[in-house]
C-alpha cells in the first residue's frame, strides 16, 4: 500500500491526491483552463444576443437605400473633386501626420528618463513602484478624455490636441520602455558597475544598445496609433485644421466624393505605418 | 575607432532630424510652447473651477450606461471574433481554401482595421441612425479587423503535424480545422478576443461620442450643455472600469495560456 501510493505521487507529480469516504480517489486540482475557455465563449455569446435582443433600438425606417446608394456611386468620384480641394485636404493630412509624430517624439523624450526610474533593475524598487502605479492610472484615462480636460484651459486649437495627446503617449511609454530596460541582461550592467562605470555610462553603454530595437519598435507602434487618435480628435473635440475635421464638414454639407478622398488619404498612411511597422518587427525577430 | 565614428555619426543625424521635425511641425501647426507652458498653471486652474467638486447626481443613469458599455464592447467583440475566425481561416497560409478568396479578404480587413473607428462612425452616420445599432456596427468593424489578422497569424504559427497528421488519416476540410487546428489555437484565440474586448473598451468614449450608445454618448452631451463636473464623474467611471477590464483579462488570460 504504501510503494502504491508513493509510484502514485510521484507519477502525478505536483497535483494532490484525495482519497473520498467511499474508497475512491479524486484529485484535488482541476484543470480549470477548459472551462475559463467555455465560460469566455458563453459570456461572449449571452452578450451579443442580448445586446442585439434587448439593448438596441433598430430604427430600420431611417435606412434610406436612396441615399447609401448615392453615397456609395459618389465615394470613389475623385474626379469630382476641384484640384485646390485636394491641395487643402492634403495639407490638413500633412498637419495630422505631423500631430502624431510630434506628439510620439516628445512622448517619447519625457518617458526615458521616467521609463529608467520605472525599471526596476535601474532605479530603486520603492521608486519604480511609485512610477507604475501613477503611470498605470494615467493609462486608464483614454486619450480623447486627456485631449477634452485641456479644453477647459486651452481653448480649441492644436496646443490642446498635442498637451492631451502626448499625457496619454507618456503613459504609455514609461510602461512599455521600462519592460524592455528590465529584459537587459542583468551581467551587462553588471560588468560594467563592476568596471566602475558612472550611472550615465551604464545607461548609455549597456542599457540604451540593447534595448534600442524594442524602444524603436514601441515607438513606431505608437506613432501608428497616435495618427489614428489624431484623426479622430478632429471630430470628437472640434480641433481645426486636421484631416477628421475637414471629413466631418464634407460629411455635413453632403460632400460625399471629398469625403471619400479623405477617408482614401487616412486609409493610405494608414496601411503605410501599418507595412512599416510589420517590417521592423519582422526584422526584429531575425 | 570607424564603427564608433559611424555610430555617432548615425545618433547626430537622427537627433538632428528630430529636433526639425520638432521645430517643423511646431511651425507648421502653429504650436507656441512658451504659451503652453505659461498657460499651464492656468489651463490647470480652469480645470479646478470647471469639473471639480465631481458630481455624482446622475450615477444611476451613468451606471446604466456604463452597463451598456460593457455590453457593447462584447458584443461588437463576439461578432468580430466568429466574423473574424472564418476570415482568418481563409486567409491563413496553411488553411486557405484559394488565392482569390484570399486577397478579397485581406483588403476588407485591412480597410476595417485601417480606417480609425472615428471615421466609419462617421460614414456609417449618413447612412443608419444615430445610437446603439451604430455604436454596435463600428465596435464590429474595428474588432473584425483587427481579430483577422491576429487570429491568421495565430493560425499560421501553430504546429503543422496535427494538420499533417488528420492530412494523412484521410480527414477533411473541415474536421481538420475543426479538430487540429482550433483546439490547438484556442488558448491564443480566446487571449486575443480578450484583448479585442478591451480594446472596444478603452475606444468606447469615441464611438460614443460619434455614433451614440453608451457612456461617450452621455459624456457628448455633457460636453454640450458645459455641465463639466457630470462629465467628470463620467470620466472616473469609465477609467475604473478600464481598469477593472484589464485587470480581469489579465488573471483570465494568465490562466489560460499558463
Amino acid at each position: 500500500m504504501n510503494t502504491y501510493s508513493e509510484s502514485l505521487q510521484l507519477n502525478v507529480g505536483e497535483i494532490k491526491i484525495k482519497k473520498t469516504k467511499l474508497g475512491r480517489y479524486k484529485l484535488k486540482k482541476r484543470d480549470s483552463k477548459d472551462k475559463l475557455v467555455m465560460v469566455v465563449i458563453a459570456a461572449m455569446f449571452f452578450s451579443l444576443i442580448y445586446y442585439l435582443g434587448f439593448e438596441v433600438d433598430y430604427k430600420w425606417d431611417m435606412f434610406s437605400p436612396h441615399i447609401a446608394k448615392k453615397i456609395v456611386m459618389d465615394f470613389f468620384r475623385f474626379d469630382l473633386v476641384p484640384a485646390d480641394e485636394k491641395l487643402g485636404m492634403l495639407s490638413r493630412l500633412t498637419n495630422t501626420v505631423l500631430l502624431g509624430l510630434l506628439t510620439t517624439l516628445l512622448g517619447a523624450a519625457v518617458s526615458f528618463p521616467l521609463g529608467l526610474l520605472a525599471a526596476n533593475n535601474i532605479s530603486s524598487n520603492k521608486i519604480s513602484t511609485f512610477v507604475n502605479a501613477i503611470v498605470s492610472f494615467l493609462r486608464a484615462v483614454p486619450t480623447i478624455v486627456w485631449v477634452l480636460i485641456f479644453v477647459a484651459g486651452y481653448g480649441l486649437s492644436a496646443t490642446t490636441a498635442i498637451v492631451g495627446m502626448t499625457f496619454h503617449t507618456i503613459a504609455f511609454f514609461v510602461k512599455s520602455f521600462s519592460e524592455s530596460f528590465e529584459e537587459v541582461d542583468p551581467g551587462a550592467i553588471e560588468a560594467l558597475k563592476a568596471s566602475g562605470a558612472s550611472m550615465p555610462q551604464i545607461i548609455f553603454g549597456a542599457i540604451v544598445p540593447s534595448a534600442y530595437t524594442k524602444l524603436i519598435s514601441w515607438i513606431a507602434m505608437r506613432t501608428e496609433i497616435n495618427f489614428a487618435v489624431a484623426v479622430v480628435i478632429g471630430p470628437a473635440v472640434g480641433v481645426p485644421g486636421t484631416i477628421g475635421t475637414a471629413i466631418n464638414v464634407y460629411s455635413g454639407h453632403a460632400n460625399y466624393s471629398a469625403m471619400g478622398f479623405g477617408v482614401m488619404c487616412v486609409f493610405l498612411i494608414a496601411l503605410a505605418f501599418e507595412l512599416i511597422i510589420t517590417r521592423i518587427k519582422q526584422t526584429q525577430i531575425i | 575607432m570607424k564603427y564608433f565614428r559611424k555610430k555617432r555619426l548615425g545618433t547626430a543625424l537622427t537627433v538632428n532630424f528630430c529636433i526639425f521635425l520638432f521645430i517643423y511641425g511646431s511651425k507648421s501647426l502653429e504650436v507656441s510652447w512658451v504659451e503652453v507652458f505659461k498657460r499651464f498653471a492656468n489651463a490647470a486652474d480652469r480645470f479646478i473651477i470647471d469639473y471639480l467638486p465631481v458630481d455624482f447626481s446622475e450615477f444611476s443613469r451613468q451606471s446604466e450606461q456604463l452597463i451598456n458599455t460593457v455590453f457593447l464592447s462584447i458584443a461588437g467583440s463576439a461578432t468580430g471574433v466568429i466574423l473574424g475566425l472564418l476570415s482568418a481561416l481563409m486567409i491563413s497560409v496553411k488553411t486557405s481554401p484559394n488565392r482569390f478568396v484570399k486577397t478579397i479578404i485581406r483588403t476588407t480587413a485591412s480597410i476595417c482595421r485601417n480606417i480609425p473607428e472615428g471615421i466609419w462612425a462617421i460614414i456609417l452616420l449618413l447612412c443608419f441612425w444615430f445610437g446603439n445599432f451604430l455604436a454596435y456596427l463600428v465596435m464590429s468593424i474595428i474588432s473584425y479587423g483587427f481579430l483577422t489578422r491576429v487570429f491568421a497569424d495565430t493560425i499560421d504559427e501553430t504546429n503543422s503535424d496535427a494538420i499533417e497528421a488528420l492530412e494523412a488519416t484521410g480527414a477533411g476540410y473541415w474536421q481538420i480545422i475543426i479538430h487540429g487546428v482550433l483546439p490547438e489555437t484556442m488558448p491564443a484565440l480566446i487571449s486575443w478576443s480578450l484583448y479585442s474586448i478591451e480594446n472596444n473598451i478603452r475606444s468606447a468614449t469615441i464611438v460614443g461620442m460619434l455614433a451614440g450608445g453608451g457612456i461617450g454618448y452621455l459624456m457628448n452631451i455633457y460636453k454640450g450643455f458645459a455641465q463639466f463636473p457630470l462629465m467628470m464623474s463620467a470620466i472616473l467611471m469609465v477609467t475604473i472600469l478600464i481598469i477593472i477590464t484589464d485587470r480581469v483579462s489579465t488573471v483570465i488570460r494568465r490562466r489560460i495560456m499558463s
